[in-house]
C-alpha cells in the first residue's frame, strides 16, 4: 500500500518540510553548483570551437539548459496548480508562489542569453520569431503569476487564481516546444532528440548534459530554499515557528 | 426554460443600456481606422497586414469590454444572490457569456469582413477572415471571462487584467492570423484551422463549468 515513502509524505506538512528539507537544500546547492562549474569550465575551455560559429557558440551551455528548465518549471507550477485545486494542499500553493519568481528570472536569462548569442550569429539581437515570441509570453505569464499575489489580498483566493492561470497558460508550452517545426523560424530546430539520431556531436553533448542536470539540481535547491522561507513567513504566528525563532531548533 | 429567462434578462439589460453597449464596436472601428490612416499607403492592398490589424484590434476591444462583464452584477449584489443557487450557476454564466459575445464578438465578426472589403481586401480572403473570427471571438470571450472572474471585485483588477489576459490570447491570435495568412499565401491551412477549433472546443467545455467556483471564491474577500 505504500506508493510513496513515509519520508516523502511527511514533507506535505509545512512543519516537517521546514525541518527535513534544510539538509537537502545544502546537498542540492553543493551538487548543482559543482556540476555547473565543471560543465561550464569544460564547455568554455576544453571543447573545440564550432565549425561555423567559432567560439560564440559556447553560450549554448547556458542558453539551452536554461531555456528547457523554464518550460519544466512552468509545467511543474501547472501540476502544482492542479494539486492545489483538487486537494488544497498548503505546500502546493507555497511551491507555486516560490517557483514563479525563479521561473521569471530564468526566462529573462534565457531571452537575454539568446539575444547575446544572436548578435554574432544572426546579426541581430531580436527577431519576431515564433519561438522567441512564445518564450516572451512565458515570461509575461510568470510575471502575471508573481504579480497576482500582490493584487489579491485574500491568500486562498490568490492561490486559486494562480492555479487557474497556470493551468490555462500551459497551452503555451507545446507552442514553444513545436514553434520551430510548425512555423518558419530563424531559430534552429531541436538538435537533441530522445528518439532517433541527434545532430550534435558528442564532445558538445557531454558538457551540455552536465550543465543541464546540474542547473536543474541548483534550481531545485533555490526553489526549496524559497519555499522554506515562505513556510516561515506564512506560519509566523504558529507556536513551532515562535519556538524555532527563540531556540534556533525544534 | 431557465436559460431562456436568463438570456432575456441579459438582453434586456444590454438593450436598455443604450449607447453604452455599442462602445466596443465604435472602439473597434476607431482603432482600425487609426491604424489604416497612420499606416497609409503601406497597407493599401496588403491583405496580410489588414488581417493582423483587425485581429489585434479585436484583442484590445475584448480587454476593454471584459472588465465590465461581472463588475456591475458584483457591485449591485445580483451576483452574490445568483451564486446561492449552485445548480443554476452554469446557466447564469452561459447566458452572460452568450450575450456578451452577441454584443461584442458577433458584431465584430460581421463587421470585420465589411471593413476589410472597404480597405481593399479580396472577397475570398475576407470570407476566410470572417471564418477565423467566427471561431476566434468566442474563444477570446471565454478565456477573457476566466481572468475577469478571477479579478472580480478587486480595485486594481482592471490594469492587471491586460497583463494576465494577453498571454492567454496569444495562441488564439497566432492560429487565427495563421489561418488567414496561409490562405492568402495559398498554402494548406487546415491544421491551423483545426487548432483554432480545438482551442474553442476546449474552452467552451471547461470555462462555463469552472466560472462558478471562481466567482464563489470572489465573494469571500
Amino acid at each position: 500500500m505504500k506508493l510513496v515513502p513515509r519520508k516523502i509524505l511527511r514533507l506535505a506538512s509545512p512543519q516537517h518540510f521546514f525541518s527535513d528539507i534544510s539538509s537537502w537544500i545544502v546537498c542540492f546547492y553543493v551538487l548543482g553548483g559543482l556540476g555547473f562549474l565543471v560543465g561550464s569550465i569544460w564547455g568554455l575551455a576544453f571543447v573545440p570551437p564550432e565549425r561555423y560559429q567559432g567560439d560564440s557558440f559556447r553560450i549554448l551551455f547556458v542558453h539551452a539548459p536554461v531555456a528547457h528548465l523554464v518550460e519544466m518549471i512552468y509545467v511543474a507550477i501547472a501540476i502544482a496548480g492542479v494539486v492545489q485545486l483538487v486537494w488544497n494542499l498548503k505546500m502546493a500553493d507555497i511551491f507555486m508562489s516560490s517557483a514563479a519568481p525563479v521561473g521569471c528570472w530564468l526566462t529573462a536569462l534565457a531571452l537575454l542569453s539568446g539575444m547575446i548569442w544572436g548578435i554574432p550569429t544572426w546579426g541581430t539581437a531580436w527577431v519576431w520569431d515564433a519561438r522567441i515570441v512564445s518564450t516572451l509570453i512565458l515570461f509575461v505569464l510568470f510575471f502575471g503569476l508573481v504579480v497576482i499575489r500582490r493584487v489579491i489580498p485574500n491568500p486562498m483566493r490568490a492561490a486559486t487564481a494562480i492555479s487557474i492561470l497556470a493551468i490555462v497558460g500551459t497551452i503555451n508550452i507545446p507552442i514553444i516546444k513545436f514553434s520551430v517545426e510548425w512555423f518558419q523560424t530563424l531559430h534552429q530546430p531541436a538538435s537533441i532528440k530522445p528518439f532517433g539520431e541527434s545532430s550534435i556531436a558528442l564532445v558538445f553533448l557531454i558538457p551540455l548534459f552536465i550543465n543541464f542536470v546540474s542547473l536543474c539540481i541548483l534550481t531545485a535547491g533555490i526553489i526549496l530554499a524559497n519555499m522554506r522561507h515562505l513556510v516561515l513567513s506564512r506560519n509566523s504566528s504558529l507556536a513551532w515557528v515562535q519556538e524555532w525563532i527563540q531556540t534556533g531548533k525544534r | 426554460m431557465r436559460l431562456w429567462a436568463l438570456l432575456q434578462r441579459e438582453l434586456v439589460i444590454e438593450f436598455r443600456s443604450g449607447i453604452e453597449s455599442f462602445v466596443p464596436i465604435i472602439f473597434f472601428c476607431l482603432v482600425v481606422g487609426i491604424f489604416t490612416y497612420t499606416l497609409g499607403d503601406f497597407i493599401a492592398g496588403n491583405n496580410k497586414v489588414l488581417v493582423s490589424i483587425i485581429w489585434i484590434t479585436l484583442l484590445f476591444t475584448s480587454i476593454l469590454s471584459l472588465d465590465n462583464l461581472f463588475k456591475r452584477d458584483h457591485s449591485e449584489g445580483t451576483l452574490a444572490v445568483a451564486l446561492l443557487h449552485s445548480d443554476a450557476i452554469v446557466s447564469i454564466v452561459v447566458s452572460k457569456l452568450l450575450v456578451h459575445w452577441i454584443f461584442t464578438g458577433l458584431p465584430i465578426t460581421l463587421l470585420a469582413p465589411v471593413v476589410g472589403l472597404i480597405l481593399g481586401m479580396q472577397v475570398d480572403h475576407v470570407s476566410m477572415l470572417g471564418i477565423s473570427l467566427l471561431v476566434g471571438t468566442p474563444t477570446i470571450t471565454l478565456l477573457g471571462a476566466l481572468v475577469a472572474a478571477l479579478l472580480v471585485g478587486l480595485g486594481r483588477g482592471g490594469e492587471l487584467l491586460t497583463v494576465l489576459i494577453l498571454p492567454l490570447y496569444i495562441p488564439v491570435l497566432l492560429f487565427g492570423i495563421g489561418v488567414c495568412h496561409l490562405h492568402i499565401e495559398k498554402a494548406p491551412y487546415t491544421s491551423q484551422l483545426l487548432w483554432c477549433l480545438a482551442l474553442f472546443s476546449g474552452s467552451v467545455t471547461a470555462v462555463p463549468l469552472s466560472l462558478g467556483p471562481i466567482l464563489k471564491m470572489s465573494q469571500d474577500s
